[in-house]
This record gives structure tokens, C-alpha cells and sequence, in this order.
């Protein structure tokens, strides 16, 4: 326990600290803004509502960076998948009659999960047959991908009656239902959550699962004892970038409800910090998830009760995810060792 | 810069790797103009005082005169330019010329040289001659070439020593590690031996190869107490392993393993040892056609123990149990206490985790045993531990395959023992009085006239 003390409370310590330090020095009235930040997210049921709204799309992109990484790769492009489930999401339930009702709802979010998957699957494939790391081929592909829908939803797509850069809103008959009104938070939650436990049982409580993680930990090892590590990877990748499409699609039938310019608000990088808070467990990635929404909820809260600037709250998330980065990866994760003359 | 006319002294040099002391007090003296040799066996710490000499790895206690900006400042753990080191397998680079090889190197390029050639177009052998050619041309005091001979034929073998000879000539200090002791002597101003990590001794040139090989690897007094083991009749016995015509580099090696005996193939490590494991792993893809049954398939009745635990045979992250139950048993380790069981594997020693992979592997074993380096970085206890396991393993009619390049282990635990030299078998034997020293010489590419009991496949 001392030792999960160190690597989970301390960079936790530190980034409240800092947290502290930002508020006493960004705004007019120190005191009201830390009780704004600190308690803010649980004032009420809509701030408290968003708050599991943004956890939930955290958990859901957590559990994909999650999966990657078990199967031995990193998937950076997980703002592009989440954009791309929410952009097909949103043509698609403007397309198709509202009668259709829930079945239309079901058909986008298969389509969302879809559509991200293939999107990392180029990756995957592009690792798989011609060796390119898949970091690397990731974050580009979704580098170039997102400003391609910004230019569709500001272009051809947008939505002439809303100030906003947004495609149309889809039918009322396509929206999930809300949970804890009058926030944003749906239905969505529980299946965030239900993942979470899927993913728990699929990793530590059957063979496929197992037999992921001895992939992702040693592939040469795994090989010698006759698990395919390469499929594995391959597989893991893909389902990352199919739960960063299901955060996508959610976004839009749950919380948005149209594909706006930006709709991923960083759920793509905060995910990669919920399962590095989460120390790479299921479970604990949900949580690292609901710590960040509660960041995330503080900041925002504090911005409206103290004139809290928008910058100082990207400050604070960006602080607490150096703090838990090198954590991570600072010290000698695993102990080379190797037999030489 | 010009090699400057001072002697190199090393003094009591200490190191230690992952608290296994490498170096143990090793003291010598380089004189300029000086080609030498250095030999020892597997793990006696030849790498490691290279490193040390080039900077790459700072040692524990001890002093190196000569080699500092002043020359009796002591030497700390930062790269040094008056070393420069050629590797066995020199690092390239995709793409790179051998012009960019020297910029590298020594950040100049000469002109006289066809620069623009590709690295990949060379060969193992002109590769490392490059780097021993760029390693000169960065204007060393000191070379240290470890095992570049090994991929080379005779003629080139010829040209290396030229080269490195006339490098000496200027006043350069060049200090040679290889396996074959006729080389050394040939070529160089004298030998030294390293044995645990200090100096056992220094033979000058013209020197008996013999006496240098025993010299690397001690007398021992196991010869007094071996007896001659019962190997079953196999007449009437088919091999459950059979190896024919499987390429090692350019040569080509051919045995076999019959249930109910330890065979034991001894050799250095670089001179075929580890191409041979990983053919018979299933690494090199291009042996698999030699190689009955596939060992690497799942069916094939066979586990492995690798050479490398860490690397090949466990899975960090994972916890020891985890480890454990790779196979899909769901079984605890029988040999650890239970409060292992939920730590990560990193945690465990050496000694434990190779323990650790014998009793995963060995109940997997229902025809035989591949088990590679078992005793390196064992302390007395495990050592035990693991021979016992494995003349159990034998005792019950399955087959050991052991590679090895200790040989008393491959003496205290083989029924027959194949002796690997430059990619070849050279002989093969059943273990006898004072074979110690006959497999030693063997080893390092002595003797090879000598016949032995049971020559040849």
C-alpha cells in the first residue's frame, strides 16, 4: 500500500497544491475560487450532472487508451476517433427518418463504433504489414482528420439557423434519455460504466483477456508460448479506437446533439490520463476518469463565481497531467535486466 | 590527434551489474605500441572492462592512468574519446553510407575512400572492418575490439590483424577479445586472461594455447569425482529429436537427442551457441526444415527454457503467479511462499526466476527439454535445484537438451556432451577423466585434431 501511496496520492498532492497556488495568484478573491474549485462540482445536481457527463466520455476513452496499451501500443489518436464517431454520428441521425426511433439511435452508435475502429485499424493495419509505429501513424491520421470535419461543419454542413459551428440538431426522437436533470448527464453513464466492468472481467478473469496482457507485456515471450501477440495488438488497437467512436456517438445523442466544431473537448488526452491515474486498471480508470470530470467541473465552476480566466483552468488540468506523466514514466518502470559478459 | 607515447595502467578496477560483482580487482598494464589479446570465458567480464575503458559505464573503485585529460586524473563514467570500441555486431543504420559511418565515428570523413557505398551492401565482415577502419581514423589511444574477428574467414582474419597492426605501429594500444585462441597468438604482442572478473594471468607471444585455455578456465577439481554415467542402451531407440544440416552462419550442424539421456552442446556463446537457440526456438524461420519435431509448435512435447529469463520467458507487469500460469494451468508456483505470488515479477532474483520457469516448463516437457544457459547468475543453491531437476527429468525417460558455455556444467550434467566451435560441431564425447580440459581446449578451437570417442553424427 506504501507504495501505491507514493505514485497515486502524490502526484495528486502535488497537483492540488498547485491547483491552490494558481487560485491564489489568478484570481481577485483567493478564498471563494479554491471553495468554488473544490466544491463547486458538488453545489448542485447540474454542475454534479455534468460532471458524470464529462466523466463518462472520459471513462469511455480511458478504457480505449487502456486496451491499447495492454496489448503493448499507445493509440494517440484518440481525438480524431472521438470526432469521427460524433461526426458520423450526427450525418447519420440527420439522414434517416425520426421514426425509426431507438433503432436509429442503436444503428449510430454501432456506426460510431465503427467508424472509429477503422480509423485506428489504418493505424493497426499500417503496424501490422509495413512495421509503422502506430503512435506515430495515430496522432497524425487524427492530426489531419479533425480540421477536415472542422471545414465541413463550418462549410457545406453547418447549420444556417445556429451561431454556432455546428451541423443541424437531430430529431428529439434520437436523444438518449437524461439522467439527474437539468444537467447534461444520460443514460450514457451507465454504459461507460458497464464497460469499465466488462473490460475488468475480460482482463483479469478470462484467457483472451490474459493472454492480451502477456502480448502487450513481453510479445517476444508471449510468441514462445504460442499466444499470436502480433493479433492481439492488432485487435486491442482497433477496439481502442471503436470505444473513442462510441465516446463520439455518445457525445452527440447525449449531451450535444449535433456534431459542433470541437465536440471532443479534449476527451482524447484526457482519457490518457484517466488510465495513467487508473494505473492501467479497469476500474481504476473509471475512477482516474471521474477525478479528471471533477478537475475539469472545478474549473469551470470556479471560472464563473471568480473571473477565473479559461486559461488558468487548462493550466490546472495541464498541471495535474505532468504531475501523474512523470510519475509514470519518470522512474525505470521495469527493471532491464539482461544477461551479458 | 597523434597517439601520445604513454603507457595505459588499469588498477584494481571494480564493478558490479545488478549486484553481481563483473570486475573483481583487475589490474593490468598497456604498453604503447602494444597489440594484445583478451580472453576469458563467458561471463568473465570482458565486456563489461571494455565498457569501462570506453566510459560507457563508470566502475566502482579503481583508477586508469593514461587515459584521462591529465593522465593521472581518475577516469568517471563519461564517454571517452581516447577509446574508441568496435562491438561484435558494429550498429547501422538503415540508409547510411559508409561516408556517414565515419562521420559517426570520428566526425571526419577521409577522402581517399569510396564513401557513398551503402552500409547494407556490406558484409558482416566488411562491416566490421569499417568500423575498426573509422574507429582508427577517430585517432584513438586506446582500440578495443570485441570478438570483430568472429564472422571472418582466414584471409580476412589476415587483413584485420593488418589493419590493427599498423595502427599499433603509430604508437595506438589495440586490445583484442576473441574466442580463438591461434589468432591471438599469432597476431598479437601477448594474451591476457581474465577469469571472475580479475587477471589469471598473461601469456607472451609463442606461448602454448593449452596452457592459455586452461588458464580461462581454472582447473577444477570435478574431474576427480566424475563417474562415468549409465547411458541406456539405444539400440533400439529412435531419437525424439532430430536436427540435420541446420545452418549456423555459413556452416551447418547435425545431431540428435534420445529419451532418457542429458545432452549437453558446450561452446561460446558467439561461436554458435545463440544462432542455435534461436533456431531451435523457432526464431530463425529459416532453420524450422531442419529441425524434427518443431519444438516451438505447442504439440511438439517440448518446453524451453531460454537463455534470456527476463527477456524471453517472463512478462514484466505481470505478477509472479501471472508468470506462473502462462500455459493456462492454474497452478501456484510449488517452490515459492505464498506472499510471492501477487508481487511483480521484476521482483523476483535471478536464481528465483529461473526456478520459477523450470517448474512452469518441465511438467509441460512430455517428450523433452530445451534448456539454454540454465545455470548462468545461479548461486550454489539453485544450481542445485536446477541439476537435480533436470537428471530427474532424464531419470524419467524424457530427453535434456542443454546449451551451455560452462563446461563443468555441461561435465556434472551431461550423458553426452557436443562440443559447438565456429558454427560447427567438433566433437562429440561421453564424458571422461580429465575430459575438462580436452572439452576447454575444444571450445576455443584447440585440439581439433585430437579424435575423440565418438567423433561426428
Amino acid at each position: 500500500m506504501k507504495k501505491s501511496f507514493s505514485s497515486i496520492l502524490l502526484p495528486l498532492i502535488f497537483a492540488f497544491g498547485t491547483v491552490i497556488l494558481l487560485l491564489i495568484l489568478g484570481s481577485s478573491d483567493p478564498w471563494a475560487s479554491i471553495q468554488a474549485f473544490f466544491l463547486g462540482p458538488f453545489r448542485n445536481l447540474y454542475f454534479f450532472g455534468n460532471m458524470l457527463d464529462s466523466a463518462t466520455y472520459i471513462m469511455l476513452t480511458g478504457l480505449g487508451i487502456l486496451l491499447a496499451f495492454k496489448g503493448g501500443s499507445f493509440n494517440l489518436g484518440g481525438e480524431g476517433q472521438v470526432y469521427t464517431g460524433a461526426f458520423v454520428t450526427a450525418l447519420f441521425l440527420g439522414w434517416i427518418p425520426s421514426a425509426t426511433g431507438n433503432l436509429g439511435v442503436g444503428l449510430a452508435l454501432v456506426l460510431g463504433i465503427c467508424t472509429g475502429g477503422t480509423l485506428a485499424g489504418i493505424s493497426a493495419l499500417l503496424r501490422r504489414y509495413l512495421g509503422v509505429n502506430d503512435l506515430i501513424s495515430s496522432y497524425l491520421l487524427s492530426l489531419g482528420i479533425i480540421p477536415f470535419y472542422d471545414s465541413l461543419i463550418a462549410g457545406p454542413l453547418r447549420d444556417p439557423s445556429s451561431n454556432l459551428l455546428t451541423t443541424p440538431e437531430i430529431d428529439r426522437a434520437f436523444w438518449l434519455p437524461k439522467i439527474l436533470v437539468p444537467s447534461n448527464a444520460h443514460i450514457g453513464l451507465f454504459v461507460a460504466l458497464g464497460l469499465g466492468g466488462f473490460f475488468f472481467w475480460l482482463l483479469q478473469g478470462t484467457r483472451r483477456g490474459f493472454e492480451l496482457r502477456l502480448s502487450g507485456s513481453n510479445p517476444l515471450a508471449a510468441q514462445l508460448v504460442g499466444v499470436s501477440a502480433s493479433t492481439y495488438s492488432f485487435v486491442a488497437f482497433i477496439s481502442s479506437g471503436a470505444l473513442h467512436g462510441l465516446a463520439g456517438s455518445l457525445a452527440v445523442t447525449g449531451t450535444y446533439h449535433a456534431a459542433l466544431v470541437g465536440v471532443t473537448s479534449g476527451f482524447g488526452w484526457n482519457g490518457i490520463a484517466a488510465a495513467l491515474i487508473g494505473r492501467n486498471h479497469p476500474l481504476g480508470t473509471l475512477l482516474g476518469a471521474l477525478f479528471f470530470a471533477y478537475l475539469q467541473t472545478g474549473a469551470r465552476t470556479a471560472m464563473i463565481y471568480t473571473r477565473f480566466s479559461t486559461e488558468l483552468a487548462i493550466l490546472v488540468q495541464g498541471f495535474v497531467f505532468l504531475f501523474i506523466t512523470a510519475q509514470v514514466f519518470g522512474k525505470k518502470q521495469i527493471r532491464g535486466r539482461s544477461l551479458h559478459d | 590527434m597523434k597517439p601520445s607515447n604513454a603507457t595505459i595502467g588499469i588498477e584494481n578496477l571494480w564493478s558490479q551489474y545488478d549486484g553481481e560483482p563483473i570486475l573483481c580487482g583487475l589490474s593490468l598494464t598497456l604498453e604503447p605500441g602494444g597489440l594484445y589479446g583478451l580472453v576469458g570465458e563467458n561471463g568473465s567480464g570482458k565486456t563489461t572492462f571494455g565498457r569501462v575503458l570506453q566510459g560507457l559505464l563508470r566502475p566502482n573503485k579503481g583508477t586508469i592512468w593514461g587515459l584521462g585529460r591529465s593522465p593521472r586524473k581518475k577516469l568517471h563514467g563519461s564517454v571517452n574519446r581516447q577509446v574508441q570500441g568496435v562491438p561484435q555486431h558494429p550498429k547501422t543504420f538503415p540508409g547510411l553510407s559508409v561516408g556517414d559511418y565515419y562521420r559517426l565515428v570520428s566526425g571526419k570523413v577521409p577522402k581517399d575512400k569510396e564513401t557513398h557505398t551503402p552500409l547494407s551492401s556490406l558484409s558482416m565482415s566488411g562491416l566490421n572492418l569499417l568500423g575498426i577502419r573509422a574507429a582508427i581514423h577517430a585517432g584513438p589511444k586506446l582500440l578495443f575490439l570485441d570478438e570483430t574477428t568472429a564472422p571472418m574467414g582466414p584471409e580476412e582474419v589476415k587483413l584485420h590483424y593488418a589493419t590493427v597492426r599498423n595502427f599499433t605501429d603509430q604508437g595506438g594500444i589495440a586490445l583484442v577479445v576473441s574466442h580463438r585462441l591461434q589468432e591471438l597468438i599469432d597476431f598479437s604482442d601477448g594474451i591476457f586472461v581474465i577469469r571472475h572478473g580479475s587477471l589469471a594471468g598473461f601469456f607472451p607471444p609463442g606461448s602454448n594455447a593449452v596452457n592459455i585455455s586452461h588458464s580461462m578456465f581454472g582447473k577444477s577439481n570435478s574431474d576427480a569425482v566424475l563417474s562415468p554415467r549409465a547411458v541406456k542402451n539405444r539400440i533400439h531407440q529412435e531419437p525424439i529429436l532430430r536436427v540435420s544440416n541446420l545452418s549456423l552462419g555459413t556452416k551447418k550442424v547435425s545431431f540428435d537427442l534420445f529419451p532418457g539421456e542429458i545432452h549437453c552442446i558446450l561452446g561460446m556463446k558467439e561461436q554458435g551457441l545463440e544462432l542455435l537457440e534461436d533456431s531451435l526456438a523457432g526464431l530463425d524461420t529459416n532453420g524450422r526444415d531442419h529441425i524434427h519435431p518443431p519444438l516451438w509448435k505447442k504439440n511438439s512435447g517440448f518446453s524451453y527454457v531460454p537463455r534470456d529469463r527476463y527477456g524471453r520467458g517472463l512478462f514484466p507487469g505481470l505478477s509472479v503467479r501471472e508468470n506462473f500460469q502462462v500455459h493456462g494451468t492454474p497452478k501456484n508456483p510449488p517452490s515459492l511462499p505464498s506472499h510471492w505470488l501477487h508481487q511483480p515479477i521484476q521482483n523476483l532474483s535471478g536464481g528465483m526466476a529461473q526456478r520459477l520457469i523450470l517448474d512452469r516448463e518441465i511438467p509441460r516437457a512430455e517428450h523433452g527439454l530445451l534448456v539454454c544457459e540454465p545455470g548462468i547468475g545461479l548461486d550454489q543453491t539453485h544450481r542445485a535445484y536446477l541439476h537435480q531437476a533436470l537428471i530427474d527429468l532424464r531419470n524419467e525417460g524424457k530427453g535434456v537438451l542443454v546449451l551451455t558455455s560452462d563446461p563443468d556444467e555441461a561435465l556434472s550434467l551431461g550423458d553426452r556432451i557436443s562440443v559447438v566451435h565456429d558454427n560447427e560441431i567438433v566433437a562429440q564425447s561421453q564424458p571422461f577423466e580429465g575430459s575438462r580440459e580436452f572439452l576447454s581446449d575444444l571450445m576455443v578451437g584447440l585440439s581439433n585434431t585430437l579424435s575423440s570417442s565418438e567423433t561426428g553424427t
